[in-house]
């Protein structure tokens, strides 16, 4: 029990709020930040005991591991504080104490099943957190994400089935057992995880939720329920799987980081709201990931994943800032349309200078990430192949002209009513902000000494310039450029519903055909068949002997020459 | 016929005594199950000491196995008919019934054609006057019919015996044996006699189209009646001597080919399986529904005796004794049906499960089992039959024969759907389950049939595989 130890708050308060919210109506709000900020403590509390052992399943560091456990903790503690101003329903506590829950348990899993089944337990609250603002969004989500699931499941058992065993640590001392047929299990398996994580073509729910729900969910979904969990899965198991990873492994994981990219940049290039630009930026930050781990997938080496890892530790930071950011226009403007928006900087400077700030970063200015990631991921990318340097420059140009037409529209000059503030969301974006100043400014404490070996080898200095000129060249169009009008109509998910649905209704008439075919018409004559045979037998003894005759000369002609030999 | 002479002899015996205490209430009934039990445990016996002796005609383990079947069948009948019989001419009534089980136990320890011949005609004359008992005007019609086309069928058993005696000069089974076998390559002339055997004794067995006496004699006899004729008297008086008959035809042309008559009885066996299963999709009577499953079922018996083959054998005489015993048990719940309700008309009331929760069961076991579901004795004697035609290449046969029974769970589903299932019509308020008489019967029937189903490895290892084995 110990490795859950942090688990045991959240759980604890879930039953209190299901006891006790008849009672206290404020309860709810009070357990979800008490469970969350406990839970909290709690893995900082781990961190110096015995049970730290068990954490380490030996595949990543414990610091990382742990890092990334603070980080869910964290997030969920903000997301439960901002929730106080965005909802008063108790389900949505309730759901983010589950998540909290189920999110720590598949970090501190050892093992493939305890994880998946945490994971299952996610796809069930990240169900009931959408359920009551669109049913049909929570249902998109949740068959996207199970067939994610289902994927996952099947390469679980099929890496059981090859090795006999499903614990990490089990691998972290020998990579041995593994053998070529596994490769199949890595497919599935990373198939799952690209799922989880929301790369193409498992994104389509992420848009609708991040719109339809309230900011403090829409922060969690990269910080703590799907993004951070299915980077942390990916970096796993490519060091689980990359001695039996064949070449066409790297031409696999590459190409669907840069078609992801390529969805979420067309699809931000027509985006009409913050949260709507930031969720398609979750897609493109997933791709941008997938692709890292496609360059370095046959480095063999702790610290490139580990690099990888980071990047995604800090593009979630920044995610779940600029969520929360907007959040926080919603609630003092009433929206995050762009247009409804404009003008309102002058108002809310400090939530404008945040957003900003994210901006860059997911942008991958230099300067403000402090890993020099997105620039050090220009450089990998370059030195797997000049070509693709194209992609994260792509990534990085986007970023920046959608951000900059969204800061054009909140600087521009228009006479509007001043908002109220909320105290308590000034406070979350406050909090959420130092994350990414963590990241920005205090690399060299604690995870430094895990990346530093992958920075020995590359020379930043051009890409830096590089980086800079593309985000200029980005700005300066964007002072002139207008987005595009076009409407994106079809997505994966539209096309995998209608061709769904093209496919039942053949089915069904085919089922219709069958029913006639072996019940309706056999049915039919068999009860006309029947009834003649009845009507056949009213008491008419000549008509007896007469069948009796019929018989005899049947009998006769099958055993005559001309019968049956 | 020195031993099992007393098969026949004391229910003979028993019936005189029986004729002579008409005017009792009690005697006749307790004296006939004394001596139907007697026979029954006597029969068991023989049946256990004969294991392992050499399986054909006459005194042997098979002529056992039958009287065993005769016996038990006779016996529920017998216990049945003490609570269900409502005549005043009792003495009569059970006399003629240890006729009739004389008569049949006289047909399987026969070891020549014409002795067989006599007591089929004892059990021919017995069942008339059983099928007319209560001298009503349908049950007289079902008689009268039944005695035409009997007596067709025993002239011509008649004539076929002439033709053999001419030509064989020998009618006992062991003659006939040594001639057929010294006569291989010239077949036409047994062919044609053994044919014209076949043909009556299959209009005895009542297979399509010589049926039409059997929908009408089963559904207007009273119900332990029908139970005898549909359970046993059919299967000794025409299967059984069917089987005899065939077992003679396999060895004509031995080894050459299969026989040409014994593929006519299997096209009239397959005829009968799906004739069957198909009248009686729209019957409205549930004793006239079980007529018609009756020639269904004898049709997998036929097919598989006319097949031939050691596991087609075993599989016709194990269906002989699962369908003897779940025949029965159906005729006994339609009996109670009739009693507690007044009719067995299936359109006229539902929900009888409500009011007749045993008769229900049981009734569900027997239908069950006739169609052939697992775990119960007919799954497994099917699947014998249905595996024996496909293993001698008769696939068509055996999907056709397979199909039979999806559409022997369809009728009997729709009875059991229209009768036993759904809640209670208001028809039906008043009626209440049959005393334990009536009941014990069905319970010992259905009991048989979930033994012999669960228990089935030990039925084959013990009794089918050495029989397959010595036909081997």
């Amino acid at each position: 029990m110990i490795p859950f130890f942090p688990l045991v708050f959240p759980l604890a308060c879930i039953v209190f709020l299901l006891a006790f919210k008849k009672y206290m109506p404020n309860t709810p709000k009070f357990l979800a930040f008490a469970g969350t900020t406990l839970s909290l403590v709690a893995v900082f509390t781990v961190q110096g005991t015995e049970s730290l052992k068990i954490f380490q399943d030996g595949v990543l560091p414990t610091p990382f591991a742990l890092a990334i456990a603070v980080f869910i903790a964290f997030f969920a503690t903000l997301a439960a504080l901002a929730a106080l101003r965005e909802t008063k329903s108790p389900s949505f506590y309730f759901n983010i104490l589950l998540s909290t829950a189920f999110a720590l348990g598949a970090v501190l899993s050892n093992n493939f099943i305890m994880m998946l089944l945490f994971w299952e337990g996610l796809l069930i609250s990240l169900y009931l957190f959408i359920l009551p603002i669109n049913a049909k969004t929570a249902l998109k989500a949740f068959l996207i994400n199970a067939a994610g699931d289902v994927v996952l499941l099947v390469g679980i058992c099929l890496f059981y089935l090859q090795n006999g065993t499903l614990d990490f640590t089990f691998f972290a001392k020998t990579n041995t057992l593994l053998t070529s047929s596994g490769l199949w299990a890595f497919i599935l398996m990373f198939t799952g995880a690209v799922a989880k994580a929301g790369a193409f073509p498992f994104h389509n729910w992420i848009e609708p939720a991040a719109m339809q729900m309230p900011a403090s969910f829409t922060a969690m979904l990269p910080a703590a329920i799907e993004k951070l969990l299915a980077v942390f899965l990916m970096g796993k198991m490519f060091l689980i799987f990359f001695p039996i990873l064949p070449a066409t492994a790297k031409v696999f994981v590459c190409a669907l980081g840069i078609i992801t990219i390529a969805v979420a940049a067309i699809n931000m290039l027509v985006f009409k709201d913050i949260k709507q630009l930031l969720a398609w930026n979750i897609v493109m930050q997933i791709g941008l990931l997938v692709l890292g781990m496609g360059v370095h997938i046959f480095d063999h080496l702790l610290h490139d994943t580990l690099f990888v890892l980071n990047h995604g530790i800090f593009k979630a930071a920044l995610l779940a800032c600029a969520f929360f950011t907007a959040g926080a226009f919603k609630l003092y403007f009433g929206s995050t349309d762009i247009e409804e928006l404009k003008g309102t900087a002058r108002h809310a400077p400090l939530m404008t200078f945040v957003l900003f700030i994210c901006a860059l970063g997911l942008s991958g200015l230099s300067f403000v990430d402090i890993f020099f990631m997105p620039s050090a991921l220009v450089a990998d990318t370059y030195a797997a192949m000049p070509i693709l340097i194209i992609i994260p420059a792509l990534a990085a140009f986007i970023t920046m002209f959608t951000f900059a037409k969204v800061f054009f529209a909140l600087l521009v000059k228009k006479s509007r009513a001043k908002a109220e503030g909320s105290h308590i969301y000034n406070t979350v974006v406050f909090l959420s902000f130092l994350p990414v100043l963590f990241f920005t400014f205090g690399f060299e404490f604690s995870l430094e000494p895990f990346l530093a070996p992958h920075f020995a080898g590359i020379n930043l200095s051009w890409v830096s310039i590089f980086n800079i000129l593309v985000l200029l060249l980005a700005l300066a169009l964007a002072v002139k450029v207008k987005l595009p009008s076009y409407k994106i109509k079809h997505n994966t998910y539209t096309i995998t519903i209608e061709a769904i649905t093209v496919f039942t209704k053949w089915l069904y008439k085919i089922d219709r055909f069958m029913d006639k075919l072996i019940d309706t018409w056999p049915s039919a004559i068999v009860k006309k068949i029947s009834l003649f045979f009845s009507r056949a037998h009213r008491g008419n003894t000549p008509q007896y002997l007469l069948w009796a005759i019929l018989g005899l000369l049947i009998f006769a002609a099958l055993v005559s020459d001309w019968g049956i030999k | 016929m020195l031993l099992n002479g007393i098969f026949v002899i004391i229910p003979v015996i028993g019936a005189v005594i029986c004729a002579f205490l008409n005017k009792q209430k009690q005697a006749p009934g307790l004296l006939a199950n004394i001596i139907l039990l007697f026979g029954f445990l006597i029969s068991l016996h023989i049946f256990f000491m004969s294991l392992g002796q050499e399986w054909f005609f006459g005194e042997d383990v098979l002529s056992a196995f039958m009287l065993i079947m005769i016996y038990m069948v006779a016996l529920a009948v017998a216990f049945f008919a003490v609570f269900a019989a409502s005549t005043k001419r009792r003495g009569s009534y059970f006399a003629i019934l240890l006729v009739i089980t004389a008569g049949m136990a006289g047909v399987v320890c026969s070891q020549d054609l014409f002795t067989l011949y006599v007591f089929l005609e004892v059990v021919a004359v017995a069942s008339f006057v059983l099928i007319a008992f209560y001298n009503r005007e349908k049950s007289t019609e079902g008689a009268i019919r039944y005695f035409y086309l009997s007596s067709i069928a025993s002239a011509f058993i008649l004539f076929a015996i002439s033709l053999l005696l001419l030509y064989t000069g020998d009618t006992t089974y062991e003659g006939l044996v040594k001639t057929i076998l010294q006569t291989q390559g010239n077949s036409a002339p047994l062919n044609i006699i053994l044919g014209t055997l076949a043909v009556a004794l299959m209009i005895k067995t009542g297979l399509f189209p010589f049926h039409s006496w059997t929908p009408d004699a089963y559904e207007s006899a009273s119900s332990p009646i029908s139970a005898l004729l549909a359970g046993i008297v059919t299967k000794v008086a025409g299967t059984y001597a069917l089987v005899l008959v065939c077992m003679l035809l396999s060895i004509v042309n031995f080894g050459i080919e299969h026989n040409t008559v014994g593929k006519a009885i299997m096209w009239f066996g397959l005829g009968s399986i799906v004739f069957g299963a198909l009248a009686a999709q729209e019957q409205k009577d549930f004793k006239r529904m079980l007529a018609y499953s009756s020639i269904s079922q004898m049709g997998y018996i036929t097919i598989a005796a006319a097949l031939a083959t050691p596991l087609a054998m075993a599989g016709a005489l194990f269906h002989i004794f699962n369908h003897a015993t779940f025949k029965t048990l159906l005729f006994f719940c339609a009996g109670n049906v009739k009693k507690a309700t007044g009719t067995t008309a299936i359109n006229e009331m539902r929900g009888l499960q409500e009011k007749m929760p045993y008769t229900s069961a049981t009734a569900t076991i027997g239908m069950l089992a006739t169609a052939g579901l697992p775990p119960f004795s007919g799954f497994w004697s099917k699947l014998f039959i249905i595996a024996a035609l496909w293993q001698a290449g008769f696939i068509g046969m055996s999907v056709t024969a397979l199909f039979a029974s999806v559409l022997t769970l369809a009728y009997f589903l729709k009875l059991q759907r229209g009768m036993f299932f759904g809640s209670a019509s208001k028809n039906i308020a008043n009626v209440k389950e049959q005393g334990m008489g009536f009941l014990i019967p069905c319970f010992a029937l259905a009991f048989i049939i979930i033994a012999v189903g669960i228990y089935f490895p030990f039925i084959y290892n013990n009794f089918l595989s050495p029989f397959i084995k010595v036909l081997q």
